[in-house]
């Protein structure tokens, strides 16, 4: 059972983050931490990305939250994973190796956590309600019309935030199977939450890469909770969303 | 004991054209000051007992430079003879043990091992049995420093058509990330195995060469000049998932003269954790 958990707010690098440093009750360090990344427009300092550190810290896995926006602009996917990666070197001078760390992806940061995951062999890997297909799902919503119109303004708002095109096509050009096969490789655990009622990312789009995650022969599980939208909503959904990524899954 | 005529055959060409061979072939200006940043922090202890994996002339002379004990090993004795004349510094007090590095044996463990893209050579499934292997040879806190090729899932994707004209158009062989089109081509780069095929990105380039899209002097600049050796190279996640219970990584560095050097990392490691 924990006894504290040091919280601890700090810039790394450029990078904002909170750290929540978990002991156990015979002070000692905790032997496994958590990268964890909200969605876009989110903050580390979301409840559910608060809650989810605090229920690792229950587990005795300290966890290092960190943001993924600046500003209104949504950050290129390089420079999200750039941001993991920061932050794996921040948690490896407090004395945590690859294979002590875990990543959390949500929603936006989705695509980046795999990408993360897959370069720094991370032991484990949660993500919930990822956004992989993001191409696919702009390509059906607005067209190849749209995506021309998207091209030359460079620029698109959706919900306050400023998306650049280039998202688009860096989302495009990378290879979901071949991530899918390194995370296989490298024996990460993955473990997938969605919102059976999410219309933001749909199920369909999160069973496609758990498929392909199946067929590379990955140690996967996905957890769908039936009625949930994509914010969890009701509370029963939060709780059992993050009381699952938290416990990391059960099989 | 001398060589196998096989492994003569491969590697003589090599050491022939040693000095002639650009990074990433050789280890870079940057990657060599980072070997020896790593070095003196190992020989910090003292007396050290160094051992290198290979005979590669650029680590041997720092280590040279530096007078440290050391013992090299490698399946031809005629290439460590061969890379010597190459040095400008020479190591009196360097060993040769002619061994596999899978089955190499010794009657004293090391405090550092030292080697430059070597993890490479072996197949994926016996990474994990050449770092137990180098882990045994080593004292309790030794360290193993290398530099190995790495693949990572953000790499633009690219192909010679691409780099033919990029080179066109700027003329240097420098700017152009050459390595970029091995991992993304599937003949060039098994998915599955990570095996790298040299000979089948100058197979390729030569059918440009033949076509006439390429001149003989763009062909010469442009093919790769290490064809003979495979080398396997997953996604950097791979190797460091493979340290787990082995090694902590102390410190990695990657070049920045080069834009292909991204995909090279040098790892500076300790075996302190076991």
């Amino acid at each position: 059972m924990i006894q504290n958990q040091d919280i601890k707010e700090g810039t790394h690098e450029g990078v904002p983050y909170t750290y929540y440093d978990s002991k156990g009750s015979d002070e000692s360090d905790s032997e496994r931490i958590a990268l964890i990344a909200p969605g876009m427009g989110g903050s580390r300092k979301d409840d559910v990305i608060k809650t989810l550190a605090q229920r690792l810290g229950e587990e005795r896995i300290s966890s290092v939250c960190f943001d993924i926006q600046d500003n209104e602009e949504v950050l290129p996917v390089e420079e999200i994973v750039e941001r993991y990666q920061k932050m794996g070197e921040f948690v490896r001078g407090k004395g945590y190796q690859p294979g002590q760390t875990g990543v959390f992806g949500t929603s936006l940061s989705g695509l980046p956590a795999v990408i993360a995951a897959s370069e720094m062999g991370s032991e484990s890997l949660g993500l919930k309600s990822p956004l992989l297909y993001f191409d696919e799902m702009v390509e059906g919503k607005i067209g190849e019309e749209g995506l021309r119109a998207w091209k030359r303004k460079g620029c698109i708002e959706k919900d306050g935030n400023k998306l650049p095109y280039e998202l688009y096509e860096q989302w495009k050009s990378v290879d979901k199977k071949e991530l899918a096969g390194s995370l296989a490789r490298n024996q990460t655990q993955v473990r997938i939450v969605q919102g059976g009622a999410d219309t933001r990312v749909p199920l369909p789009f999160t069973r496609k890469f758990y498929d392909l995650l199946r067929g590379q022969g990955a140690d996967v599980d996905m957890r769908v909770i039936d009625e949930a939208d994509h914010e969890y909503t009701k509370p029963e959904h939060f709780a059992e969303a993050v009381g699952y990524l938290a416990q990391g899954g059960e099989k | 004991m001398k060589s196998d005529k096989s492994v003569i055959e491969v590697y003589s060409p090599i050491a022939k054209a040693w000095m002639h061979y650009p990074p990433p072939a050789r280890p870079s200006q940057e990657e060599l000051s980072f070997y020896e940043e790593c070095i003196l922090k190992a020989a910090s202890k003292k007396d050290i007992k160094v051992l290198i994996l290979g005979v590669t002339p650029e680590l041997r002379e720092i280590c040279a430079k530096h007078k440290l004990d050391v013992t090299l090993v490698d399946i031809c004795q005629d290439m460590f003879e061969a890379m010597k004349e190459l040095m400008k510094y020479k190591n009196s007090k360097e060993k040769f043990v002619l061994a596999n590095w899978l089955d190499m044996k010794f009657d004293t463990q090391f405090d550092l091992i030292i080697g430059d893209i070597v993890i490479n050579l072996f197949d994926l499934e016996d990474w994990k049995l050449f770092l137990t292997k180098i882990r045994s040879t080593l004292k309790k806190d030794g360290y193993f420093l290398t530099r190995l090729m790495l693949d990572s899932p953000l790499r633009k994707k690219t192909n010679l058509n691409e780099m033919i004209k990029q080179y066109k158009q700027e003329l240097q062989v420098g700017n152009l990330d050459r390595t970029a089109i091995i991992f993304s081509d599937k003949e060039i780069c098994n998915a599955k195995t990570r095996k790298i095929d040299f000979n089948i990105f100058n197979k390729k380039l030569k059918e440009f060469l033949d076509k006439g899209a390429i001149t003989i002097k763009e062909y010469d600049a442009l093919k790769l000049l290490v064809s003979t050796i495979p080398v396997v190279a997953p996604i950097k996640g791979y190797f460091e998932k493979s340290l787990r219970d082995k090694f902590d990584i102390i410190s990695l560095f990657s070049g920045k003269e080069f834009v292909f050097l991204k995909y090279f990392l040098v790892y500076f490691l300790n075996s302190s954790k076991i």
